[in-house]
């Protein structure tokens, strides 16, 4: 038997680097919890600030639907910040047509909350899934005076996303979600994220004629973690900072630069939203 | 093939070994350079830091391989070794991630053969390296770190490699082996990411009546199973080997040492010398007399920064877990043991073998209890003499005393042993805990034993009482409980 050096030498490196798998820092990931990684400053450098959640449900379909949308978008910038959209396009006007309505903009979560909350007539919204002189389903001529109503509200919960991280290869954004109560309250609290696009151009039906090139603002493009989120905690304590990391794909039809991820904790009994927050997937 | 019954197994083995069947088989084939295993093996790599397969039935140990096997030697001087397994563990069946899958590869070279005109030399050198790899299944575990959940990230292939010289000039030989073992957080670590380091040395000196051996040893997080859950002595895929004495004698024998897979630093030395016949101390037969001494100490380790509100920690599950300079031995003693012997035949019918023991036990860490235990300090004494009655009969005496003023005190120890050349053999020893702090416990373990050889069978009864102890062979322990019983042993090779 003639000895030849190639025969062991490739199998032995082969070997050797197809059996050794290094792990990089870090290693251990909190999935929720308080802070171990990171410590903030809630008391000096965030701002307590109670921003007001709007769900506007609509459909591209939907003829009245750009008169809301023009109501949602202007509160929004008169509150700068403070007031955060959510264009829910689910119900009857958002099934997709033909033509230049074959888009079809409906999730999963939107079109649960719709029926859960019983939308049946657009445009509708919700102020934080909260009711108001006993309705949580509002028209849209009343969303002005009952976001002003609990504006100027103390917040009960500061959140925080400190920077996202968007990885263009793998169209990933990775996400950490600080939150940290500041009074002890009851109960147990879910946090719900969702990817967001802006800017997002179709047809839109309108009163008067069909909108050709409508830009379409905030509209929700999923849930990451199911319809109403998972458990932040089952007790709270205001002593501790939670939080949660998400690594969320950002679907190839979807414009990462437009995209933001929004996140809103909730009460799961009463679903009330007691705060809500967004930032951009590319921060510049 | 090997038929194996536990029905149950004996007091003090583990109980998972409950069961018979057939743990070991294999088919072999060999020709002059090509030798191949289908089946269970055991394997060692140089001294075992990477990869070592063994058995060892006074601990009820066997981590077999069940696999593949090829040794080959192309050219005189060379061997090359592959393996590839999955580790015994009692009667497991493998199923999907019950444990990992073991390959490694091995290469020696003994420069002597390869070269003729080495062939003779005075000098002779060898070394090899070695690379083992473990796949388990799994890329992250969930774990409960201080009151919160973590995600790990684990490695599915955890390597080590290793490097090993072997010099050898007249009587001096060196001998020295590193091994080198990437991230692997298992329970043994407590899920630190840390790299493992080892570090195995000797030199010895021997003439004739003389010898000389020191030896050197560093383990820096070297536990390497091939599943990352177990902690106790199953499947080891690597074996550390041990430096200190292993002793025979029932008192000497109580504080045995285990090996501290997650870090130690030890050192050891032995003189052995034979005083010539004929000389003042050697009187008409000979003296001889040896002297050993080894310690063994903590890894020197320093805390590592993990965050803003944890600080500096040591050990945190999820981290590197420590820094060291791996050449640093820590402050705690682990085990220390400075033993005199002296072996002297007085006359053709009375010999002698005289012990004095100096121990130094860390129970807590050798026995891997919490706290409360700290250092045992004992000393020990052991006479065994022999009388030979005549060419057929002889009788032998042990006389042994272990003093200490911790764990449970005083014992005391004699045993008479009378033989028959060359088949019979009978017994009677106690061992007495005369100074234990509770006088409840201040016990007698007696023991009476007969046995008988036939050719190459032997069958030995013995009934009594067992201390309780920690038994060890080259490092590895396990635990044996008090018990009292019956005992029929029967050994036959065929």
């Amino acid at each position: 038997m003639k000895f030849k050096p190639l025969l062991i030498t490739v199998p032995l490196v082969v070997l050797l680097f197809s059996s050794c798998d290094k792990v990089k820092a870090p290693y251990a990931l909190a999935r929720h919890g308080n802070i171990t990684d990171t410590v903030i400053d809630w008391q000096d450098t965030v701002i307590p600030v109670k921003r007001v959640f709007l769900e506007d449900y609509t459909g591209h379909k939907c003829p009245n639907c750009p008169a809301a949308a023009a109501i949602a978008h202007s509160q929004e910038e008169y509150y700068h910040g403070k007031l955060i959209v959510l264009a829910v396009h689910a119900g009857y006007y958002a099934i997709p047509g033909s033509g230049e309505f074959a888009a079809d903009f409906r999730t999963t979560a939107g079109e649960e909350w719709n029926t859960d909350f019983q939308l049946i007539a657009y445009p509708s919204g919700m102020i934080n899934r909260k009711e108001f002189n006993g309705h949580r389903v509002l028209g849209s001529e009343e969303w002005v005076t009952d976001i002003a109503g609990i504006m100027d509200q103390s917040p009960d919960l500061n959140m925080l996303i400190l920077n996202n991280t968007y990885d263009s290869v793998s169209r990933t954004v990775n996400s950490v979600i600080y939150s940290q109560f500041r009074r002890s309250l009851q109960g147990s609290f879910n946090i719900t994220v969702c990817v967001v696009e802006d800017n997002i151009i179709s047809a839109q039906d309108s009163a008067s004629t069909i909108i050709h090139n409508y830009v379409f603002k905030n509209v929700l493009r999923g849930s990451v973690n199911g319809t109403y989120g998972e458990i932040l905690t089952a007790s709270v304590d205001p002593s501790l900072t939670y939080l949660v990391r998400f690594s969320i794909p950002i679907n190839p039809t979807w414009v990462p630069e437009n995209c933001s991820i929004l996140a809103f904790v909730s009460k799961p009994d009463t679903k009330e939203i007691i705060q809500v927050i967004k930032k951009k997937v590319i921060t510049q | 093939m090997r038929f194996e019954a536990y029905l149950p197994p004996l007091v003090g083995f583990d109980t998972h070994y409950e069961g018979y069947g057939v743990p070991y088989w294999f088919l072999n084939y060999k020709n002059d350079k090509l030798e191949i295993t289908a089946g269970n093996f055991y394997e060692q790599f140089g001294n075992g830091m990477s990869l070592r397969t063994w058995q060892e039935w006074t601990l009820g140990y066997d981590n077999s391989l069940r696999g593949l096997r090829v040794k080959f030697t192309p050219v005189e001087g060379i061997t090359l070794k592959g393996v590839w397994g999955i580790q015994r563990n009692f009667w497991e069946v493998y199923s999907d991630n019950n444990r990992g899958i073991v390959k490694g590869g091995d290469i020696d070279f003994y420069l002597n053969d390869l070269f003729p005109g080495l062939k003779n030399a005075k000098t002779k050198v060898s070394f090899g390296g070695s690379f083992v790899s473990d796949y388990q299944r799994g890329k992250t575990t969930d774990l409960l770190i201080d009151t919160l959940i973590y995600t790990l990230k684990l490695p599915e292939n955890v390597a080590t490699y290793s490097g090993r010289l072997n010099l050898n000039v007249g009587g001096v030989n060196f001998y020295t082996e590193y091994a080198h073992k990437i991230n692997d957080p298992s329970s043994m670590n407590k899920y630190i990411y840390k790299n493992g380091n080892g570090l195995f040395t000797t030199l010895s000196y021997s003439q004739k009546g003389l010898g000389i051996l020191a030896s050197a040893k560093i383990i820096d997080n070297m536990s390497y199973k091939s599943n990352r859950l177990v902690t106790n002595n199953q499947l080891n895929i690597n074996y550390l080997p041990a430096i200190t004495k292993q002793h025979a004698y029932a008192l000497s024998a109580m504080y045995p040492y285990a090996t501290q897979p997650t870090g130690e630093f030890g050192y050891s030395g032995t003189l052995t010398y034979t005083f010539k016949r004929n000389t003042k101390l050697g009187g008409k037969s000979g003296l001889t007399f040896a002297v050993n001494f080894s310690k063994v100490n903590s890894l020197s380790k320093d805390s590592i920064f993990v965050s803003s509100i944890n600080g500096m920690a040591l050990n945190r599950a999820g981290t590197t877990g420590y820094k060291t300079n791996f050449f640093s031995p820590g402050k705690e003693v682990y085990y220390q043991d400075l033993n005199i012997e002296i072996d002297k035949k007085f006359s053709k019918r009375w010999k002698g073998i005289f012990t004095y023991l100096n121990q130094v036990y860390n129970k807590e860490v050798v026995e891997g209890h919490a706290t409360d235990y700290g250092l045992v300090h004992a000393n020990i004494g052991i006479a065994d003499i022999t009388c030979n009655l005549t060419h057929i009969y002889s009788l032998r005496a042990e006389f042994q005393g272990l003093w200490t003023k911790q764990d449970k005190g005083n014992w005391s120890a004699c045993l008479f042993e009378f033989t028959i050349a060359p088949k019979w053999f009978f017994s009677v020893q106690d061992q007495w805990n005369y100074g234990n702090p509770d006088k409840q416990q201040q016990l007698h373990y007696y023991l009476v034993s007969a046995g008988y050889t036939y050719n190459t069978s032997r069958i030995s009864l013995s009934y009594g009482r067992q201390r309780e102890g920690i038994l060890c062979v080259g490092g590895v322990c396990r635990y044996v409980p008090a018990a009292s019983g019956l005992t029929l042993t029967v050994n036959s090779s065929f």
